[in-house]
């Protein structure tokens, strides 16, 4: 199918649906990509998750479908009758116009569908989750953050639960539906519940902790993530401290000092971490590498301990600082802690090492932020290895930030010893290849075509011995923009 | 900088057919397309001898299912041989590319054996891997062992005949083979893979192994099987100065030999890395080769002494028989075109497959500029006497 015949095929009406999904349903940001997309054979694979909403959208969609291919034939017949000019022309302006009919009418019906549909059931569901949580004898923990929540909430659920009974949202289910579905799992007699909560749009985080009456906050830090619908950082950083807003009075919130935009934010009585550790922590002795990391945690009063983890990176030490500090203040005791970080693996796609056709491989694909990409870069360069190899194409949503986020990010990788960056070919890497030059790289480039899955090839370009870091993984073009 | 067009040819009409379909793609054509010098234009010969261009023959799924259907509506594909070569495509949207390069990725007869190297040499245009007189010593069992043995390499002792001589003067054959020692390995002297090679343990055995050697090929190679053995393959490339890979040991359990269902369908050289997790189980080889430290550099040796008497043009695997007792390092066969060029090897000493190819490309490239260099025009007056 090329590009045109593909507009007016039925499998135009799951692509436009696809669109819709990936980017949750936004109008505006949906009719841009149908705009800027130019050839949609190339999202011909893709697929929509099946949820109700999409069910909904999939039938509208094949009713629009079906008018306007009845009107089509209605026009061609009404042609045929009497075949003058104006009808012609009129038939062929109707036929050029059917996938941007199909595309607009399909968006009204989601824009009307969210108004009527989703928001009243938003408030129902609010209502309920608002029971659930208010009636829950357990702590709440709410993560807010551009990045890093998924991997704190899976610290904070490893080390926690070690003692205690610790239930968590699911996966990076941070969304109102997804904590209705956290909340009807529980069982009533969990210590504690650690919620992560999304930030799309200004007013999400006070919408979650509304539900959730939050006992303890995390802010995991601020960066250029999901500019592309916040607008800015200042909206960033407006969204993700509603979160302290929510808090009660002299509630603990803990934030990453490390996060530059952060700074300036950061209030005296916030129990501020970092890679030197926390108030009345202190970290030492920091060890990482590919086998996980090791540092010594020492209380202001107290024995110092040593903490034994399979994550890797040293920005996982104010993380690990954060656990450790929420951990003691709910009554475990350092045996319990090293058990709980002891037992935990890297999540997948995040940051985790594995061995695949022996070239050790650290999966950072679910990672898109500059943060993550810096910290990750930062580690590869202090690894020892036959060949150090980068694989990435790019960081998504960055808006109007995306040129310098990735110019950065070539810049870095061309001073840390780098040997081989492979890049996905799209309106980001090229900038992370101006990085490279301006930072004047020595080693190789190479290019991936677009959507390629470099672990698919990952035999035919690494040799005994490499290391290569993943970070991100590739999605259609429009992202990028 | 544009691209150069490597043509990969693969397929054939040869008993080893489908092991080129898979060395092409898998081997080649996958590693280029993250070069950034060259990139691959894949021409496939398909059984009935027909060629065909077409992006789609770099997908393994193209030839699954329904293949015959599939190529009938493809266009076969024209050669030019206009200041090199051309691969053209006729029709509507008639095309003409140049190739730059051709990298000869068939196994066996019709390819392999020097045919295609010829058609190269002929047009003037560089080509990958062994050369034409290379190619054809080397897919000759009887031809190779007589070379490495002229040139001081041991070679088990052996036997070669034809299928003519042997109806004619089958007493004396078998007279002759009797000097030999039991078990002996009966082979065809023109194929790869291992396919129609026998062990045999008396004289029964060795006339049924005849029979089916026979049917393959015209010429065959009985030889004594080497005691205490390790068996080992070491790929190596170059034109002048060489680069050899990773000594690597054959597994298998005593008794059994390595055979092309051992080679191909117990999941050995057709997963990447080397490791077979087929109907065998476990690994189908090693590397490197566990043997001492003596033998392994003998092996090298006797690598690099093949390859040079050989020609050393391009590259080739050598298979090694080691009588691990007596430490005697003896020479087996040549392969000038392995399976997905034992990029795994490569791969484990240090060169991706990617790097492989490239390398492999550029001493292709060399060996031409070298041709080229030479004069092969002679000013006589011969043709005035007529």
């Amino acid at each position: 199918m090329n590009r045109y015949s593909v507009l007016y095929s039925p499998k135009f009406v799951r692509q436009l649906i696809y669109m819709l999904q990936s980017v949750e349903y936004d109008t505006w940001q949906y009719l841009r990509w149908f705009w800027l997309q130019g050839d949609y054979s190339e999202l011909k694979n893709k697929r929509t998750k099946p949820t109700p909403k999409s069910r909904l959208l999939v039938f509208s969609g094949a009713v629009i479908y079906l008018v306007l291919a009845s009107v089509a034939a209605w026009l061609f017949l009404w042609l045929v009758s009497d075949s003058s000019l104006p009808r012609t022309l009129l038939l062929v302006g109707f036929l050029a116009l059917i996938p941007v009919l199909l595309a607009h009418l399909l968006a009204g019906v989601s824009f009307i569908g969210r108004w009527l549909i989703q928001k009243p059931l938003e408030i129902i569901r609010k209502r309920r989750i608002k029971d659930v949580f208010s009636d829950h004898p357990g702590k709440v923990i709410v993560i807010a953050g551009s990045y890093g929540k998924t991997s704190m909430k899976h610290m904070l659920g490893a080390v926690l639960g070690a003692k205690l009974k610790v239930a968590a949202t699911s996966g990076n289910f941070n969304t109102p539906a997804g904590i209705a579905r956290f909340a009807s799992s529980l069982s009533g007699d969990e210590d504690v519940l650690i919620v992560e909560a999304g930030e799309y749009r200004p007013g999400d985080v006070a919408f979650i902790c509304d539900m959730v009456n939050p006992d303890i906050g995390f802010i995991t830090g601020v960066n250029e993530q999901h500019l592309s619908h916040m607008k800015s950082v200042a909206n960033a950083l407006t969204t993700v401290f509603e979160l302290a807003e929510a808090l009660p009075e002299k509630a603990a919130l803990y934030v990453n000092a490390e996060s530059q935009h952060l700074e300036g934010h950061i209030q005296k009585a916030d129990l501020a971490y970092s890679r030197d550790g926390i108030t009345g922590f202190k970290i030492s002795k920091f060890a990482t590498n590919l086998g996980g990391t090791k540092l010594t945690i020492k209380p202001k009063k107290g024995q110092g301990f040593e903490i034994s983890t399979s994550l890797m990176g040293l920005h996982q030490a104010g993380p690990i600082a954060a656990a450790v500090h929420l951990a003691d203040s709910l009554g475990l005791k350092p045996a319990e802690i090293k058990k709980g970080f002891n037992s935990m693996e890297a999540h997948n796609r995040r940051f985790k090492p594995q061995e695949i056709d022996g070239v050790a491989v650290i999966d950072d694909s679910y990672n898109g932020n500059p943060d993550g990409f810096l910290a990750g870069i930062e580690f590869l360069k202090r690894l020892k290895a036959k060949r150090k190899v980068y694989v990435t194409p790019g960081m998504i949503e960055l808006g109007r930030l995306s040129p310098d986020a990735h110019f950065a990010v070539g810049q870095k990788l061309a001073s840390s010893g780098v040997d081989l960056v492979i890049l996905n070919k799209n309106p980001a890497t090229g900038q992370i290849d101006a990085g490279l030059k301006a930072g004047k790289y020595k080693g190789e480039t190479a290019w991936l075509g677009e959507q390629d899955n470099f672990l698919e090839h990952i035999s035919d370009f690494t040799q005994k011995g490499d290391v290569v870091l993943l970070q991100n993984s590739p999605r259609e073009r429009f992202f990028y923009l | 900088m544009s691209k150069q067009n490597v043509a990969v040819v693969f397929g054939s009409r040869s008993t080893e057919h489908d092991v080129s379909v898979i060395t092409a793609i898998s081997g080649v054509i996958n590693p280029l397309k993250l070069s950034e010098s060259y990139q691959s234009v894949p021409v496939y010969i398909a059984k009935d001898g027909r060629w065909y261009s077409h992006p789609d023959l770099a997908q393994v799924e193209f030839y699954r299912d329904d293949l015959d259907k599939k190529l009938a509506k493809l266009k076969p594909l024209q050669l030019k041989f206009d200041g090199g070569l051309w691969l053209v495509s006729t029709g509507l949207r008639a095309s003409k590319t140049k190739i730059d390069i051709v990298f000869p990725a068939t196994h066996g007869t019709n390819g392999e054996d020097g045919s295609l190297m010829g058609l190269c040499q002929m047009a003037g245009v560089p080509y990958v891997g062994a050369d034409l007189v290379m190619s054809a010593i080397s897919m000759d069992k009887l031809a190779s062992r007589r070379v490495a043995q002229a040139g001081g390499v041991l070679v088990p002792n052996y036997i070669g005949f034809s299928d003519k001589e042997f109806s004619k003067d089958k007493k004396q054959i078998l007279k002759d083979i009797g000097r030999l020692k039991y078990p002996l390995f009966v082979k065809p002297t023109h194929l790869g893979s291992s396919i129609a090679v026998a062990q045999v343990k008396n004289e029964r055995e060795l006339l049924n192994a005849l029979e089916v050697v026979f049917h393959y090929d015209d010429w065959a190679v009985v030889e004594e099987a080497v005691p205490n053995l390790v068996e080992v393959t070491v790929p190596i490339m170059g034109n002048k100065e060489f680069e050899i890979g990773m000594v690597e040991e054959y597994l298998y359990k005593p008794g059994e030999f390595f055979d092309f269902d051992s080679k191909y369908l117990k999941g050995g050289k057709g997963k990447k890395g080397g490791k077979s997790s087929g109907q065998g189980g476990g690994r189908y080889s090693r590397m490197p080769a566990k043997i001492s430290k003596e033998l392994y550099k003998q092996c090298q040796e006797t690598v690099e002494r093949v390859f040079y008497l050989l020609g050393a043009s391009g590259y080739a695997r050598i298979d090694l028989l080691i009588d691990s007792k007596k430490g005697l390092v003896y020479f087996n066969e040549v392969n000038p075109m392995p399976g997905s060029l034992q990029s795994h090897n490569w791969r484990e000493a240090g060169t991706s497959p990617l790097k492989l190819v490239e390398k492999l490309i550029e001493l292709g490239l060399e060996r031409q500029a070298g041709h080229d260099k030479r004069t092969t025009s002679f000013d006589s007056s011969f043709l005035s006497q007529f």
